[in-house]
């Protein structure tokens, strides 16, 4: 009996280092395809005409700010445990999300403020062209329509 | 070197190559950031509702950061509720001005 408890200890050490691999490789993956362009961040902060959107310029850098100082704040906890979440934390992180919410509520109910949608090709281009009605093919009856 | 620690200095070093990487990017333009101070379908006019939501974002992330360098319990600092008043407010004029713009341009339609 005496032999379980370093066993299980050793498993979940085991375990821990697993992990941190997996995280690591992870971090990296990500971190070379962003650099290598197989994951394209050109749009981060872009609106939905393609113009860059302030509000999502400002949750981005509270996201960072809040979670570098979680992570930070760690470091210099000895007890081990995490720190708790201040509610005034939440609440800026809240206005923040809404600010973001609204403004791309605002954006998306203009269909005139809508601008192009890259398609692939990365850029953000002008205004297209208005399709006229007579280049659209009619879409085909549902079988059982009524006309 | 303990498994917590290994994974603590793995989300660190994550976020900073992470940040680093997005204002690199901004700064080369990779990150399309053309019009972040500019008015919705007004070329080159600077918007004070963005202007202003800028310097509230700089200020309050300045504040929250000098509290934290500075915390020496482990404690996540608070926010001042008249730092959220006042970004509450900066927030809604961002907002009102983006509604008036868009509300403009549909009547001028």
């Amino acid at each position: 009996m005496g032999v379980t408890p370093t066993v299980s200890s050793y498993v979940m050490s085991l375990c821990g280092y697993i992990f941190c691999i997996f995280f690591g490789a992870l971090a990296a993956t990500i971190l070379i395809w962003i650099w290598r362009g197989k994951i394209t961040l050109d749009a981060l902060i872009n609106e939905a005409n393609g113009q860059a959107s302030m509000s999502r310029f400002q949750l981005l850098i509270f996201t960072f700010v809040i979670a570098v100082s979680f992570f930070e704040l760690v470091e210099k906890r000895t007890d081990g445990i995490l720190p708790d979440i201040p509610q005034g934390v939440l609440t800026l992180l809240g206005i923040s999300a809404s600010t973001y919410a609204v403004g791309k509520g605002i954006s998306y109910s203009q269909p005139s403020l809508l601008g192009p949608q890259p398609t692939g090709g990365g850029g953000t281009g002008g205004p297209q062209p208005p399709v006229p009605p007579s280049a659209v093919p009619p879409a085909p009856a549902a079988p059982g329509a009524v006309d | 070197m303990t498994v917590t620690r290994l994974l603590h200095l793995e989300v660190l070093a994550l976020l900073y190559a992470l940040a680093a990487t997005i204002f690199f990017q901004i700064l080369t333009r990779r990150i399309q950031s053309a019009g972040l101070l500019s008015q919705s379908g007004a070329a080159g006019e600077v918007s004070p509702g963005r202007v202003q939501l800028l310097l509230a974002t700089i200020a309050m992330s300045a504040t929250y950061l000098t509290q934290v360098a500075n915390a020496t319990n482990g404690k996540m600092p608070d926010v001042n509720v008249n730092w959220l008043y006042l970004f509450g407010g900066s927030g809604s004029i961002y907002a009102l001005e983006k509604a008036w713009v868009a509300w403009n341009q549909r009547k001028n339609r």
